[in-house]
């Protein structure tokens, strides 16, 4: 009796789920990507965050600087090295694409950053995907591969089915077996031992299908070595581990039920910050 | 029973004992023949030192003698005079089967989200007869990728084996690089690194409290759990910028989250308490029934004896009521809290299941009392100062060879060992997950129990794969 008057009591109480339509992207507490912010001109000599950096996911040419953000763990230690304060911890963690390429930034010394080979959205080309009819109307099964992950991406997923993240009212569910699976979502940096394992599963599965890659080591392998995947991913979720609102968010915007497109809204964000 | 020891980590001419409170090392010349007969060094430790791979074939053997825990039993499939002994990793395997009995094959891929790794049923109608677990999947070769790098670059690749015991990883690879350059580490710095690893221990066995819920098909419990563990990960989070706790101890300063002001860990602590007394209610609530109780009592006991005899720690051994923890020798804790190892309940602790849920329980309630202890001892303000990475070529090094590290991390005891060079670069590693001597924790605990228990067996223990598979 008592649980049931809590029950009727709950109805009435706020809801503890985030609300993804109102989200910019960023967590207030969470280091993010790192931002760049200075002059190019002056970064030529001074080599510090690209030593620094675990991934080594910095390069530094005359008169650009790039950041690979697939690459990137979140770690900050570049921030904490600049001592010109160039580089400034983001919070941004929205770090997914439908293209690789795209979550390659370069910054010049003509603008903040170059926009000048950015013809169209990574969506566009993904819209015309077989897989993305089904997933934009039914949402999607998904079988994930843990290929030499060290279970951070594992943790998230799991926290990503809580109430507060509440991944299956979009209509993401993880099944058990390949069979039943839309897509392969893998992580960690594809050890060799897995290749295997991973390429059965990927065979096992009925069409339409579709990788995507979970995690930053999925990605670009991280602090280790990449290993191959069956079949180009579809999408690119980078993060170490992705938080479970950038997984829903990131699932979302796979589905085409959200208008993201991670260039755009990092180069507003960072002319909004300046 | 106090006095016992067991060989916890073998590197170069050392040998690292464990006596339950410690580890310390002790000079050895004996090679590899020698500690195949030394009976207090697990076979595990040696599968994990010298293991080499080659296909299985133990179709032959008899039965009984494939379950004998006899040393000269188990090194008699294990050890192969003209090859060696046989590590952990998986390539081709064939048990020993009697006719009324059945073999399955599960993995690498388990079901559901889970890292991968082989394990082979014996299964006679529901009892498992015996279980045998091969890895090897999650290979990064994380040892070669810290060949000829520099200690800053070994200290990230390192602490990266394994994501849930970041914290527990760095802390025991700092400790090994700060034997080699002693220096005074101030107490804010080392309150800083309690209260991330038992914000660590308190995350993941929230999490698993709720695992276990859900593999005995209690759902609330489940549903509870998974929601709350973000609390402690958030804590993390406002304190290191990660929720991981990546990339933040540091030799000699640790890191802090720039963006965390004083009032929000303030606010923060505040909350730590009602969230604590709401999950209690919920966990309370899953102790008191008796169904539950009876589901797990009595499933995959270890006892305190195996726990020695094998090495075993964290909370596989401390359910069976083996005082196996490496805590008890850090002053901090006593400290702080002068009841912190004392025994907090009235339950009989046995070794089974339903002890490693409720040791998991006591250690949240702990884990959260030494966090709230050490905040208000912690000064805040002198972590905040920036982070500087440190200049080992302006430190003093000491002349030992050999400097070793260790941390007490939530799946039991670490161990990090490093053998330095020339300019103070790291030459060779030694890296021993608990999870090394703990997975035949689960191969033993499984015998005579039914099928239908291995996930709640499996999520009882949660050993680590990637930790063993570097």
């Amino acid at each position: 009796m008592i649980g049931f008057l809590r029950e009727i009591i709950n109805i009435f109480k706020p809801h503890v789920t985030v609300d993804f339509r109102k989200h910019n992207g960023t967590s207030s507490k969470a280091r993010g990507i790192p931002a760049y912010i200075g002059d190019v001109d002056q970064c030529a000599e001074c080599r510090k965050c690209k030593t620094i950096c675990p991934t080594h996911c910095i390069e530094i040419q005359t008169n650009a600087i790039s950041f690979d953000y697939g690459a990137c763990l979140q770690c900050s230690l570049c921030v904490e090295v600049c001592e010109k304060e160039f580089i400034s911890e983001s919070g941004f963690v929205d770090v997914y694409s439908a293209r690789r390429e795209d979550l390659k930034i370069e910054y010049n010394s003509e603008g903040i950053f170059n926009t000048k080979e950015y013809e169209s959205p990574a969506m566009e080309t993904l819209r015309q995907e077989t897989i993305f009819e089904l997933v934009h109307k039914n949402g999607f099964n998904f079988r994930e591969i843990c290929a030499g992950s060290n279970t951070g991406v594992e943790w998230e997923i799991g926290a990503s089915y809580n109430n507060v993240f509440d991944m299956e009212s979009i209509g993401v569910r993880v099944v058990a077996s390949p069979k039943h699976a839309d897509i392969l979502l893998v992580s960690g940096p594809i050890s060799e031992n897995m290749h295997h394992g991973m390429n059965v599963a990927w065979n096992t599965m009925a069409d339409p299908k579709a990788i995507i890659a979970m995690g930053t080591e999925a990605v670009s392998g991280g602090l280790w070595r990449h290993g191959v995947f069956p079949e180009t991913p579809k999408f690119w979720i980078a993060g170490d581990p992705p938080r479970p609102d950038v997984m829903v968010r990131a699932f979302l915007t796979f589905m085409g039920r959200r208008d993201f497109d991670f260039k755009v809204k990092w180069l507003e964000f960072i002319k909004k910050g300046k | 029973m106090e006095s016992r020891r067991v060989v916890t980590g073998l590197f170069e001419n050392l040998k690292f004992f464990h006596d339950g409170k410690s580890i310390f090392a002790e000079m050895s010349n004996a090679d590899f023949r020698q500690n195949l007969n030394d009976s207090s060094i697990p076979i595990s430790l040696l599968r994990y030192n010298y293991g080499l791979t080659w296909d299985e074939d133990y179709s032959r053997i008899d039965e009984e003698r494939y379950l004998s825990t006899h040393r000269m039993d188990q090194l008699n499939y294990l050890y192969d005079s003209s090859k060696g002994i046989r590590g952990f990793d998986y390539s081709r395997l064939e048990v020993p089967l009697t006719n009324l009995d059945y073999s399955h094959a599960v993995g690498p891929i388990h079901a559901g989200l889970i890292e991968p790794g082989h394990f082979r049923f014996s299964v006679r109608g529901e009892e498992m007869r015996h279980l045998t677990i091969r890895l090897g999947f999650q290979r990064r070769n994380i040892l070669d990728a810290c060949k000829s790098k520099s200690v800053f670059e070994i200290t990230n690749l390192l602490s990266s084996a394994t994501m849930d015991s970041s914290v527990a990883n760095s802390l025991a690879i700092i400790r090994a690089i700060e034997s080699k350059f002693p220096s005074p580490i101030s107490s804010s710095e080392e309150l800083y690194r309690l209260i991330l690893l038992e914000t660590e221990r308190l995350a993941v066995y929230v999490g698993d409290l709720g695992g276990i819920a859900g593999d005995v098909g209690f759902y609330p419990l489940l549903g509870v759990c998974s929601t709350e563990r973000g609390f402690p990960l958030g804590w993390m989070e406002l304190l290191t910028g990660s929720r991981f706790g990546r990339f933040v101890i540091m030799p000699f300063q640790s890191r802090f989250n720039g963006k965390a002001s004083l009032e929000d860990i303030q606010a923060y602590l505040k909350r730590f308490h009602p969230w604590l007394k709401n999950l209690n209610k919920h966990i309370e609530r899953a102790i008191s029934s008796s169904t539950l109780r009876e589901r797990m009592q009595n499933v995959g006991t270890v006892s305190a004896e195996q726990s020695w005899k094998y090495g075993f720690s964290g909370h596989t051994a401390r359910s069976s009521l083996a005082k196996i923890d490496i805590r008890q020798s850090e002053p901090l804790y006593e400290k702080l809290d002068s009841q912190f190892f004392q025994s907090i309940t009235s339950h009989k602790l046995t070794g089974d299941s339903w002890s490693r849920f409720l040791i998991r329980y006591y250690d949240i309630q702990k884990s959260v009392a030494i966090i709230q202890a050490a905040s208000k001892e912690i000064n805040w303000s002198e972590l905040k100062r920036r982070w500087k990475p440190y200049q080992l070529e302006n430190l003093n090094a000491s002349h030992e060879q050999i400097t070793y590290g260790v941390s007490e991390a939530w799946r039991g005891s670490l161990l990090v060992a490093f053998k330095w060079g020339a300019n103070n670069r790291i030459d060779k590693i030694y890296y021993r997950d608990p999870s090394v001597l703990n997975w035949l924790s689960l191969e033993l605990a499984s015998r005579g129990m039914l099928i239908g228990d291995f996930p709640l067996l499996n999520k009882s223990f949660n050993h680590s794969y990637a930790g063993v598979d570097l």
